[in-house]
């Protein structure tokens, strides 16, 4: 490592989730929990956590990664693509990492993973967009069901009537409202629209943390292990606080859909206003999907206090603008230095063996397709 | 190969003659077909025929380390499993264990849990010693109980049958419960330094040291020699935890246990071929961690100023294990990469680039560990022969030009990964993934690219 050419170490606590900037899942090790966000310039810079293990972050741009570390060819083509985006969010970020997974460049697994999630994605938002639809139907029950003489419709008809009726309601054309609730199937595809069916991708990561999070107090207060419980701890009080509050923005953005004929008046009239509110659980949550994965890989206890350091280095900093969000000012920062050792050809983080953890990587990027 | 002679009917010698064929046909039998082997021994779970089998194959077995059923007495002696020896290498008073003696301190301590070791039995059916997760936790619940049976107990019954005088049992019993007694922080040393991602924890050195004074020496002989072989890089905290300590004569007694331990440990490297058995017979896979741990052993040994009499043994040993290192690269690289790519005449699947990946990567392991001895130029040399041989590959349409990409990355860097990416895309607009779905695609297909073609270097 050639330290001639690395920026100053700094403190660090964004403002804003934009500027916290999106996880990007990246296979070299040393690149663990590296965060992209648009620069002050034209282009992407990339937030990396301290390699030491110690506090603060190296702000780079991708070129100044090669003074830190070899990439893998993965992560050069992803910072290519990223570079090209016009926008970072952690939807453009997870496309990316998909039509690479899809190149094969993550590897044999991860190829096939990316392949199927492109199709599954188009079931889901299929599902979304009915489900929307079927809840329109249901609240402003155009058609009751079972109405004395009414000859009964099937759900195409129905859904016809439903649209036609609302339509003017809104002050839009029915096929401006058909639009609608497709678009409107993309931004909460991630967030769901029933209890009823399988949960969408971030309430699915909402759960895995939490469970994630009670395995990680349980073994921490374990009687063999009582010696890691503070880090234990304070990796509980930060998903803790994250976890509360995501479980408020889920709400927040599922009780949208309570109102259809409000969701699509607002959708008309600010329709990044909606997809903001919507997409807020995911911005909250970006980054722990990582942190769940290495727990959950690292199966004895020896694996899993080299886990509890390497996650103490990835937890992500709340942005003060959370409290914007949800009405509140949570203080929770990540742990201090962790005393590791550092020996030859292994990862700074791990121990391991930098190739053990790049298949461990690829493996996640299968995983989280 | 001629057929193997049938095992006879359980607990029934092996005949003479079949014996020393089968012993003769197993030496020579590659890993696979020991591991075969391995597995019909185990399903007969007579100790008999293991012994008779299993007992010339040891070295190899240890270095293979394949995963075998947990069974009660293996889980009592795995943090003893590097001190055991074939019973006729024992002797009296050396920090080993034999063999032979092994079903008889389990049975006495079956006898004395009860009930207990039952449920340990349902708790470990149908798993496997390579289960670290389980292994730790029953091991936890086993150990210390164990060892305060071992610590008073007689010698049992079963005795008889080991083949060993009465006065070997109180010999050993002790110094078996003292390393039992702190199996559970030995196992969690050993874990940390497998994993390496933490230093050293002095608390545990501390717990693993308390007590030692009032233990006999063997036992003392035997947790030395364990931590230093197992955990090389807790040696020099372990000597200036040995040289903190308050009690002068617990102090001696470990300082005389390290040393001995240490003469024991270099002497064993410098005088059998050890070295080149442990790393030419260990797995690919964990070919890499086996260097890493002598390496780190030999390292702190040379840094350390309380061995500074053992540095010129050392650097003979380095070269030893500098030698075996590279030998067994060449013939990984010869017999999981290059042969393989050679002899296919189809396309490689999913499941055959998976394998040829972990062969790759497990190579490159071993030349990071190996390098640190020397040979980089040699290691340089090979890899860049072998980039080759996943060219010609790719050409003659074994490899797609995706997975042909992803084994040069492993072999020869992301940057000859990159290059190739690169002109691909410039050539045909694609990335790898338009070229990747040609999975399917018939042998011979791929075009030559045209432009020069990137310079590999590892």
């Amino acid at each position: 490592m050639t330290a001639l050419y690395l920026p100053p170490l700094q403190a660090y606590h964004p403002s804003t989730f934009l500027e916290r900037g999106v996880a990007v899942p990246l296979t070299t090790p040393l690149l663990g929990g590296t965060r992209a966000r648009p620069a002050t310039k034209p282009g992407v810079e990339l937030i990396i956590p301290n390699p030491s293990g110690g506090r603060g972050v190296y702000i780079l741009s991708w070129s100044g990664i090669s003074a830190m570390c070899q990439p893998t060819l993965h992560d050069k083509i992803f910072s290519k693509r990223i570079g090209e985006l016009p926008s970072v969010t952690p939807g453009t970020i997870r496309r990316i990492a998909r039509e690479i997974a899809a190149e094969g460049l993550a590897g044999e697994e991860a190829m096939e993973a990316a392949r199927q999630a492109g199709h599954r994605d188009k079931d889901d938002r299929l599902v979304t967009n009915y489900l929307l639809l079927m809840n329109l139907i249901e609240q402003v029950n155009v058609v009751p069901a079972g109405s004395a003489g009414a000859v009964p419709l099937d759900q195409e008809a129905k859904a016809r009537l439903t649209v036609a009726w609302v339509a003017p309601r809104i002050g839009r054309t029915p096929a401006w409202t058909a639009s609608a609730l497709e678009d409107l199937a993309d931004v909460f595809g991630n967030i769901g629209v029933s209890s009823s069916a399988p949960p969408a991708r971030t309430p699915r990561l909402h759960a895995l943390l939490r469970a994630t999070r009670a395995e990680i107090e349980t073994w921490g207060k374990s009687l063999s292990q009582q010696v890691h419980d503070p880090l234990a701890r304070t990796i509980c009080d930060v998903a803790d606080v994250t976890l509360s509050l995501s479980a408020n923005l889920l709400k927040r953005a599922a009780d949208m859909t309570a109102s259809m004929m409000e969701l699509l008046r607002a959708w008309s009239a600010d329709p990044a206003a909606v997809a903001h509110i919507a997409a807020r659980p995911e911005w909250l949550l970006d980054g722990w999907e990582q942190i769940c994965l290495i727990w959950n890989f690292a199966l004895d206890d020896a694996a899993r206090r080299a886990a509890l350091v390497e996650i103490a280095g990835l937890l992500p900093l709340l942005p003060r603008e959370v409290s914007d969000w949800c009405d509140t000012a949570p203080d929770a920062t990540g742990p201090g230095h962790v005393r590791r050792m550092v020996r030859l050809n292994e990862d700074w983080r791990t121990g391991a063996t930098v190739m053990d953890l790049i298949a461990r990587n690829e493996h996640f990027r299968a995983i989280t397709a | 190969m001629t057929a193997m002679p049938p095992l006879p009917a359980h607990g029934a010698p092996l005949p003479r003659a079949d014996a020393a064929m089968l012993r003769a046909r197993l030496a020579a039998a590659d890993d696979a077909k020991i591991a075969k082997i391995l597995a019909v021994v185990e399903a007969a779970a007579d100790p008999a025929i293991n012994r008779a089998l299993l007992d010339p194959l040891r070295a190899r077995l240890a270095a293979m380390k394949p995963g075998r059923p947990l069974r009660f007495t293996r889980l009592l002696f795995v943090p003893l499993d590097p001190l055991i020896v074939p019973a006729p290498a024992w002797r009296p008073g050396e920090p080993t264990v034999p063999r032979t003696a092994l079903d008889a301190f389990a049975a006495c301590v079956r006898r004395a849990l009860g009930h207990r070791a039952q449920e340990i039995d349902q708790s470990i059916k149908g798993l496997k010693t390579d289960d670290a997760r389980v292994v730790t936790a029953m091991g936890e619940t086993l150990w210390p109980c164990a060892a305060e049976i071992l610590e008073t107990a007689q010698a049992p019954p079963e005795w008889e049958e080991t083949g060993l005088r009465l006065t070997a049992w109180a010999t050993l019993a002790r110094p078996i419960a003292t390393v039992l007694r702190r199996a559970p922080r030995l196992r969690a040393l050993i874990r940390d330094s497998e994993i390496g991602a933490i230093e050293t924890d002095d608390q545990i050195l501390h717990d693993i040291l308390r007590g030692t004074a009032d233990e006999p020496p063997e036992g003392r002989a035997m947790l030395t020699r364990l931590i230093l072989e197992q955990s090389p890089q807790a040696t020099s905290l372990l000597r200036r935890l040995v040289s903190l300590s308050a009690d002068p004569a617990g102090k001696a007694a470990l300082r005389e246990a390290i040393d001995v331990g240490m003469e024991r440990m270099l002497t064993g490297m410098e005088q059998s071929d050890e070295i080149s058995v442990e790393v030419a017979r260990a797995p690919l896979a964990d070919a890499a961690s086996e260097v890493r741990r002598i390496a780190a052993l030999l390292g702190d040994i040379e840094t350390d100023p309380g061995f500074a009499r053992h540095r010129r043994r050392v650097h003979g040993i380095r070269g030893q294990l500098d030698n075996a290192c590279r030998a067994r690269f060449a013939e990984g690289l010869a017999e999981g990469l290059l042969t393989p790519l050679s002899a296919i005449s189809g396309c490689v699947d999913g499941g055959g680039q998976i394998l040829l990946e972990h062969r790759a990567r497990d190579l490159r392991a071993l030349e990071k560990a190996g390098r640190t001895m020397g040979g980089g130029a040699v290691y340089d040399r090979q890899l860049a022969e072998a980039a080759e041989v996943v060219l010609k590959a790719s050409e003659t349409g074994v490899l797609t030009p995706a997975r042909r990409l992803r084994l040069i990355e492993i072999l020869a860097g992301a940057e000859a990964a990159e290059s190739i990416y690169d002109l691909e895309r410039a050539t045909s607009g694609t990335g790898a993934a338009g070229i990747s779905a040609a999975g399917a695609r018939a042998p011979g297909l791929p075009e030559r690219r045209a432009g020069p073609r990137p310079e590999l270097s590892a």
